[in-house]
């Protein structure tokens, strides 16, 4: 049966550093899972002092404050234990870092079958056909995916994307979320038949 | 009191300064701690490229702007300075550099 096969490595860094870089031009609103841990800094950067982000933090006591707004340039200093990003004026160019203390990531492997075609092994899970098709990983109690981070390395493909590793930076695959769901470019870069594995990293909490 | 902790030597801390095109890759299991901008107007910026080891895709090269003035926290294992220019009125000629540093073993 395919699914979880493997765990590659298990790595601890300190610090770890969180890039975000919304899409889209001028203002532009953002949707993101919570970056949680311990975060010691947020720091925003862009090619004009006069861009800023909006962001929302708790403190070490869980208290919520939201609304910040940061100019370019400018730290927030933790700790925190997360934070959430909801606005920037500037975007493209505006980068958002968040450095966190410590971070324990592993790296797994997943196995997809030809056999296996959509909602595969279970319901919900797997290759899901749609416009663009999706894929859903497991992910265990409160791990998170990491979304800068995915390698689909086919061996059968009959889908644009072929054979090989694609990886995040090709265009046929457009993102993954901190709960694992994979999104492809269109419902026509791989096929539901596929066979390969699929590399990605979680980050324990 | 003296403060423990403080550098004794040139040797414990090392810097480079990189100009317009010009970049530094660390040795093999080392890194840089720390990079530090600086430009002539504050409306300058420089777009510099890093590789962060520590991050969720560590030999990507991330592309940042950051306006003059700014630093940035490693750890880097490789700093370009690519170019810079100015933004808002009076945009001009610019005059950028960006300071990488690296903690000697």
């Amino acid at each position: 049966m395919a699914g979880f096969l493997t765990n590659l490595n298990k790595e601890q860094y300190s610090p770890y550093h969180h890039v975000l870089k919304p899409s889209g031009s001028g203002v532009v609103s953002v949707t993101m899972t919570p970056i949680t841990g311990v975060i010691g800094s947020i720091s925003i950067y862009s090619d004009s002092i006069d861009d800023d982000a909006t962001i929302t933090v708790k403190d070490i006591n869980g208290t919520e404050t939201a609304g910040i707004r940061v100019t370019a340039g400018n730290t927030l200093q933790g700790p925190f234990t997360s934070y959430d990003v909801t606005q920037v004026n500037g975007a493209p160019d505006i980068s958002i870092i968040g450095i966190e203390r410590e971070v324990s990531i592993e790296t797994r492997v997943w196995q997809k079958l030809a056999s296996e075609t959509a909602d595969s092994p279970l319901a919900g899970f797997g290759f899901i056909d749609g416009t663009p098709d999706t894929f859903k990983l497991a992910t265990f109690g409160k791990f998170q995916h990491i979304t800068g981070f995915l390698e689909v390395d086919c061996s059968v493909n009959s889908g644009g994307a072929g054979t090989g590793i694609t990886s995040l930076a090709d265009a046929e695959i457009t993102s993954i979320s901190a709960e694992g769901l994979i999104t492809f470019q269109n419902g026509t870069v791989f096929a539901n038949d596929f066979v390969g594995t699929i590399k990605y990293k979680i980050k324990k909490p | 009191m003296p403060l423990p902790g403080y550098p004794k030597t040139i040797n414990d801390h090392s810097m480079h300064i990189l100009e317009s095109g010009q970049e530094a890759t660390a040795a093999d299991g080392n890194h840089f701690v720390f990079l530090q901008t600086h430009g002539d107007d504050s409306s300058d910026w420089i777009e510099l490229h890093v590789k962060m080891p520590n991050s969720d895709n560590p030999t990507e090269t991330k592309t940042i702007k950051v306006t003059s003035g700014s630093a940035v926290t490693g750890p880097f294992t490789y700093v370009r300075h690519n170019s810079e220019g100015a933004s808002g009125a009076g945009a001009s000629a610019q005059l950028c550099w960006t300071q990488v540093y690296k903690l000697e073993a």
